[in-house]
């Protein structure tokens, strides 16, 4: 019950906060921004699930609320799909097929990064640092 | 009522679902090599969203039901984690087939959704 409650508040500030920052008039192209949030999200869930929880002392409570409320809600794939498809429908083929490849090997880079530095946290802290 | 306010409750309601999904699922995404629930998710929201976005409805709408709930009910976060940790763990290939499934299926789905919309 502790954990629902935790991830209906940090989806709360999740979402609104992608709401946000699409709302900001000098904030670029949708695509692009949508894009940025989302490999954003896949370095810190990456670092919220394994390098967190080896600093700070965070409970399943909080923890789920960040990765699963927070972040979670923070990125979205069925815009990236609806986007791709618009793309696709608008005939803007190179920029369908360059917004699926950054926001791919983006979005798994960044996850590979965020495991990278939670196991240095992990190793540095076993290592008594 | 403020954009920024609609998308974050559609965003809870659509987090909860997930969640609760996610947990409905887990016993079954134990046996699995790929997390078919992330997709199955992360698919039906494409679909609700390019629904949406073909009946285009008033900016509350779109926002609450489409940035919100579809955006708290997907996610692309937890896709790119699971792809990385499928093909940390030596299953290359899963993490390929989830990778081309999410977004074949992803783009295939939202089509359909809007199709469905505008007509």
């Amino acid at each position: 019950m502790r954990k629902f409650i935790s991830v209906a508040a940090f989806a709360f500030v999740g979402g609104a906060l992608r709401e946000a920052l699409t709302l900001i008039p000098l904030v670029g192209d949708h695509y692009w921004l949508i894009c940025t949030i989302n490999l954003l999200g896949c370095f810190l869930l990456a670092f919220v699930t394994e390098g967190l929880p080896a600093i700070l002392p965070l409970s399943d409570v909080w923890l789920t609320g960040l990765s699963t409320g927070l972040i979670g809600s923070f990125t979205t794939f069925s815009t990236f799909s609806t986007d791709f498809y618009i793309l696709l429908r608008t005939n803007q083929f190179s920029w369908a097929i360059l917004y699926v490849m950054v926001s791919l090997f983006g979005g798994l880079t960044c996850a590979y990064l965020g495991v990278r530095l939670s196991n240095r946290i992990i190793h540095k802290k076993e290592g008594g640092l | 009522m403020n954009l920024t306010v609609l998308a974050g409750l559609g965003a809870t309601l659509g987090a909860l679902s997930r969640f609760e999904i996610m947990n409905l699922f887990k016993p079954l995404n134990a046996r699995m090599a790929i997390p078919y629930s992330t997709l199955l998710i992360n698919l039906g929201g494409s679909f609700i969203l390019g629904w949406l976005t073909g009946i285009s409805p008033t900016i509350e709408w779109q926002t609450f039901l489409g940035a919100g709930f579809c955006g708290g009910l997907t996610t692309f976060s937890t896709w790119m984690n699971e792809s990385i940790i499928l093909m940390k763990d030596g299953q290359r290939r899963d993490g390929m087939i989830y990778d081309g499934l999410s977004l074949l299926l992803g783009v295939i789905l939202a089509g359909l959704g809007y199709l469905l919309g505008i007509h």
